[in-house]
C-alpha cells in the first residue's frame, strides 16, 4: 500500500473514530450542568507526568437530542490552551494530530479516550493537578454556545 | 519514505511471530543490534555494555502524551509483576528518545525514572538514531503541527524483548497484557 492510500486510510479511521454512533443508554447526570446538551459521564483528567506542562482529558460525552453537537475548543483555567485530538495506531504506528472539532452526533456518543479522542492541556498553570480535585473545562460548542464540566483529578499512573 | 518499508517488515515479523506453530520468543534475527548513544551527563551509553539483564527497548519522545507513558506504563508493571515472583533483577528499559530536539539524555532519564523502572534514558544525533530504528524496524517521523505542542512525533508503539546477547525474542503490541509481557520475560530469564 502506498503511503498516500496509507495515511487516506488512517484519517478515514480516525474521522470514523470521532464521529462513530454507539447506542449507549445515557448513564445518570454525572457531570451535567444546567442546560447542558451533552450528558458526560466520567470526565477525568490525569496529573502530569512529572516535569511535564501538559496533560490529556477523557469523558463519554452522549448527546440526547435530535441534532449533531460539535464541540470547537475549550477552556480551562488550569492551561494556557484546550486542544481537539485525535489519535490512532496503524501498523504499530502511533499518529497524533490536532483536530478543529469533535462531532457528537444525535442520539449518540463520542467517547474521549487514551489511545483515541481526547482534550489536551497544554501548559498547565496555576495550582498543581492532584489526585482527587477537580478541574473545570468549559467546552466550546458551534453555534457560540459553551457547557461548563468539571473533571476529577486522577493520577497519570492509574 | 524508506521508513515505510522498515514498519511493513516490522509488521510482517509481527504477524509472523504470532503464528501458533512458531515459539513465542524465537529469535528474530532479521531485526537488532549493539548501538551507541549518549546518556545522561552526556556519558556515551552502549546497549552491549551491560549483559547482565534482559532489556526491554522502546522508541518515543518525552513529549508523547499518550503512546509512550502507556508502553512504559505496562514495561513497569510488568517489572512489578516479575518482583512478586522474586524476579525484580532481571530486566532494564532502555527508551530511546527520538526527539533530540528537545530531549536531552537528561530528560530522556528522568521520563524512565518517573515510571520506577530499572534503566535508562537515552537519545542522540537524528542520523544516528535513524539507523538505530532502522535497524530495528522501527518508525519515526516528524510532524509538523499547529498544536501548542509545536511539532508531534509519529512513531512505532512496539517495545523490543531483547535477550542477553542482544538478540531481539519479542517485538511486544500496545495490545499485549502487562502479564503476557511478565511472562516472556520470566520464560527467558529462566530458561
Amino acid at each position: 500500500m502506498s503511503r498516500f492510500w496509507m495515511a487516506r486510510t488512517f484519517w478515514l479511521a480516525a474521522a470514523l473514530v470521532v464521529l462513530v454512533t454507539s447506542p449507549l443508554v445515557a448513564s445518570a447526570s454525572e457531570g451535567v450542568s444546567e442546560g447542558a446538551v451533552l450528558e458526560v459521564s466520567n470526565p477525568r483528567v490525569r496529573t502530569p507526568m512529572p516535569g511535564r506542562a501538559m496533560t490529556a482529558g477523557f469523558a463519554e460525552l452522549h448527546n440526547p437530542g435530535p441534532a449533531e453537537v460539535v464541540i470547537v475548543g475549550g477552556h480551562c483555567t488550569c492551561s494556557k490552551v484546550v486542544e481537539l485530538h485525535v489519535m490512532a495506531e496503524e501498523d504499530g504506528v502511533m499518529r497524533m494530530r490536532k483536530v478543529d472539532q469533535f462531532a457528537v452526533p444525535a442520539a449518540g456518543t463520542l467517547e474521549l479516550r487514551p489511545g483515541g479522542p481526547h482534550l489536551m492541556l497544554i501548559g498547565l498553570e496555576g495550582q498543581p493537578l492532584e489526585p482527587g480535585g477537580e478541574v473545570v473545562i468549559e467546552l466550546e460548542l458551534a453555534g457560540g454556545a459553551s457547557q461548563v464540566v468539571t473533571f476529577a483529578v486522577e493520577s497519570w499512573k492509574s | 519514505m524508506r521508513l515505510w518499508g522498515l514498519v511493513l517488515i516490522s509488521a510482517a515479523v509481527l504477524g509472523c511471530g504470532s503464528g501458533a506453530a512458531m515459539d513465542e520468543l524465537e529469535p528474530i534475527t532479521q531485526l537488532g543490534g549493539d548501538f551507541e548513544l549518549l546518556g545522561a551527563e552526556g556519558r556515551p551509553f552502549a546497549l552491549g555494555a551491560d549483559r547482565s539483564r534482559l532489556t526491554l527497548l522502546f522508541f518515543g519522545y518525552s513529549s508523547c502524551p499518550e503512546a509512550c507513558p502507556m508502553a512504559l506504563g505496562r514495561a513497569s508493571r510488568a517489572t512489578r509483576l516479575l518482583a512478586e515472583r522474586g524476579l525484580e533483577d532481571v530486566v532494564r528499559v532502555v527508551y530511546v528518545s527520538v526527539d533530540p530536539e528537545r530531549d536531552t539524555p537528561e530528560i530522556a532519564q528522568s521520563y524512565v525514572d518517573a515510571f520506577g523502572v530499572v534503566g535508562v534514558g537515552v537519545t542522540g544525533a537524528l542520523p544516528d538514531l535513524e539507523r538505530i530504528a532502522r535497524a530495528y524496524g522501527a518508525f519515526f517521523e516528524k510532524v509538523e503541527s499547529d498544536s501548542a505542542l509545536g511539532y508531534l512525533v509519529d512513531h512505532s508503539t512496539t517495545l523490543y524483548l531483547l535477550d542477553h546477547d542482544l538478540v531481539v525474542r519479542r517485538l511486544i503490541r500496545s495490545d499485549d497484557s502487562p502479564e503476557a509481557i511478565a511472562g516472556w520475560i520470566e520464560r527467558l530469564a529462566t530458561s
